[in-house]
């Protein structure tokens, strides 16, 4: 019965290891998330100091996320994710618009499929 | 190709550890559930030596999971009687007074080849010296001969045992004292030093002493 106590208690820290991957995961990207958006509108109202702001800063919390996440996700999509972002400051400007724009959407695909591929069941 | 080292080395560990905390029974005759999951632990540990890309937790986390739930699954089973029905199903007979029942063979999906098969691994070669055949849970066949077709025992033949009681065991294995083994014989350090005195030899030029609930032993000396 000793065993039965083992197992509880292997359970309860594999819950507790996936959850802390789920919240961590979800959390890590809805913030990115966020930073883009919040990036594609500063570049569409030609506030393009902001938006390089906002792309360096989504890039630093990122790296410092990236051990954590790399706990839960495959390292090749988070190694994509990596370099999808750390492209986004390089179109910060007025004459790289469209690629600034198109780089974001592309990158927030990127972070809709991770997340697709993590959270759904089937 | 380091990496690779060590998550082999951590996977192997956890396996180790997960197989000894499910018990000696996973090693032997395995029941569905036990069968299901030392399949899906082989598989799991594999992934992640396989793909250095996947983190270890795609492994680690799924095998500590079926270890728990085999664990707990065979701890309900002890407890409750139709849980244990449900997860490993029921002992079936399937040869009665000599006679096989083929619905009981029908239902199980075994052909007759399969039972006289198994009858021959047990030394019968004719279904009518057999009283009755169970096909277990595991899937082994138990059988129980018919009297007059039975080998008799000593009891039978009426032998009275002149000898050991016990097994015989290590008391000495490479020089070490097993202690459980001597007093379960009746025996004492002190009846070892004796042995060892008689044989002029100290504990480490024992490779090993067997011995059982008698003064007989069987001493091998160590080759230096």
């Amino acid at each position: 019965m000793k065993r039965v106590g083992i197992a509880w208690a292997l359970l309860l820290f594999a819950i507790a290891v996936a959850g802390l991957g789920s919240w961590t995961v979800h959390d890590s990207f809805h913030r990115l998330d966020t930073q883009l958006i919040n990036a594609e509108v500063f570049c569409s109202q030609q506030d393009y100091n902001k938006a390089l702001q906002i792309s360096q800063q989504a890039n630093t919390d990122f790296s410092h996320r990236e051990h954590l996440l790399a706990l839960f996700l495959r390292r090749d999509d988070l190694r994509q994710l990596q370099s999808g972002l750390a492209a986004l400051p390089s179109y910060a400007s007025p004459e790289y618009e469209n690629d600034f724009l198109f780089e974001i959407n592309q990158t927030r695909a990127q972070l809709a499929n991770i997340r697709h591929l993590f959270f759904s069941l089937l | 190709m380091l990496v690779i080292f060590l998550r082999t080395l951590m996977v192997y560990l956890l396996i180790i550890c997960m197989m000894r905390l499910m018990g000696k029974r996973q090693l032997g005759e395995l029941q569905p559930s036990e069968l299901v999951s030392t399949i899906l632990i082989s598989n799991l540990a594999s992934i992640s030596i396989e793909s250095p890309e996947l983190p270890l937790t795609s492994s680690f986390l799924p095998v500590m999971l079926i270890a728990a739930f085999e664990i707990l699954v065979s701890a309900l089973c002890v407890k409750n009687r139709t849980a244990a029905r449900l997860v490993s199903g029921q002992p079936i007979v399937i040869l009665r007074d000599g006679v096989i029942d083929q619905n009981a063979l029908r239902r199980l999906r075994f052909t007759l080849d399969d039972v006289l098969e198994a009858l021959r691994a047990k030394d019968i070669f004719d279904p009518s010296e057999v009283t009755c055949a169970i096909v277990e849970t595991n899937g082994s066949i138990s059988v129980y001969r018919k009297w007059e077709c039975d080998s008799p025992n000593r009891q039978d033949l009426k032998l009275k045992n002149t000898g050991a009681k016990k097994p015989s065991l290590p008391f000495v294995s490479d020089g070490e004292i097993l202690p459980k083994n001597l007093s379960w014989c009746g025996k004492d350090l002190f009846w070892l030093e004796q042995v060892l005195k008689e044989n002029r030899l100290g504990l480490s030029d024992v490779f090993l002493l067997m011995g059982d609930d008698t003064e007989e032993y069987t001493l091998t000396r160590k080759h230096m």
